[in-house]
């Protein structure tokens, strides 16, 4: 924002707003007679800040005020454009897509311990001779 | 008025919400948007009045609306909306009337204000249409007052590139 040994650009618009220190603005107006740069920056930023000052005051929509009034301060929103359409019909057929994928698809039942681990179990006791038949009977029970 | 000089939140509500919509209609650039902002700080102004100190009302509010309006800036780059226009007209162009000259012109300076990254509409609202002072800036927006100078400069410098190019600023 400045040149190399000069002061920073944005005093300008400091000076501009009334928000230096007497030193400051010194240094500043001495800078603008000297520099036809800063004063072309001057001249612009004095014209875009006109600008934006003389906007008109923005009216809220027709019973804002009233509502919230009325009311008090609220979450539900006066008013909002929708996406309607074909772009409306394509994001709610996707939202019902998920939704039904989430019902429809079974989630895997997570035994605990885990039936690997349990056949892991069977075949180590079914090495050792021990009744296998008889040992996978608490796999049906377990959750 | 309490006792203690704290407004209740109907005082707020009738004698700043306009104060209120007006700089959130500049941070939006439209009516809807700056409808959901000004109710959601108004729902903060009525949690934040209890442990309110008496100051600068504005600069409190002013704090509050941009909390509000950065806050849903940064929801909206999480999940992006697709909203309509304020105006359809502006999407389909009609041939202009005299009496809309002052209005389009109006809309080419909000069109540059919303064209500009938000950490400096958010300074450039606050000093030219809040009028604020860079103090009360760098309370609300919790930067140094170095920072609020150099962001409204920068803001100025990107505006007047958008008005003159009439396309965002670089």
């Amino acid at each position: 924002m400045s040149a190399p040994g000069s002061l920073p650009e944005d005093l300008l618009s400091g000076y501009l707003d009334g928000e230096l220190s007497p030193v400051q603005r010194a240094a500043v107006e001495q800078e603008l007679a000297r520099s036809a740069a800063w004063v072309a920056v001057l001249a612009e930023i004095t014209d875009v800040r006109a600008r934006v000052r003389a906007l008109p005051l923005p009216e809220p929509p027709s019973g804002f005020w009233e509502a919230v009034l009325d009311e008090g301060p609220r979450r539900s929103r006066v008013t909002r454009h929708r996406v309607g359409g074909p772009l409306g019909w394509i994001a709610g057929g996707a939202a019902a897509a998920v939704v039904a994928v989430a019902f429809l698809v079974p989630s895997p039942h997570h035994a605990s311990p885990s039936v690997a681990t349990l056949v892991d179990s069977h075949a180590t006791r079914s090495s050792l001779s021990q009744d296998p038949i008889t040992q996978l009977a608490p796999i049906g029970f377990r959750r | 008025m309490t006792s203690d000089g704290v407004p209740t939140w109907d005082e707020v509500a009738r004698e700043h919400g306009r104060f209120l919509y007006q700089v959130a209609y500049r941070l939006t650039g439209n009516s809807d948007d700056a409808a959901d902002l000004v109710q959601e700080a108004l729902l903060r102004v009525r949690k934040g009045l209890e442990t309110y100190q008496p100051g600068s009302l504005e600069g409190w509010l002013a704090r509050i609306v941009t909390n509000v309006f950065l806050d849903e800036v940064r929801r909206r780059r999480r999940r992006p909306v697709t909203a309509l226009p304020d105006d359809p007209d502006r999407v389909l162009p009609a041939a202009p009337s005299a009496d809309e000259a002052s209005a389009e012109l109006s809309a080419d300076v909000q069109a540059a204000l919303s064209s500009l990254p938000e950490e400096f509409r958010v300074a450039v609202v606050l000093c030219d249409v809040a009028d604020l002072a860079y103090e009360d800036i760098a309370v609300a927006t919790g930067a140094p007052v170095g920072t609020v100078r150099s962001r409204i400069h920068r803001g100025r410098r990107m505006l007047r590139a958008a008005l003159q190019q009439g396309g965002v600023p670089g």
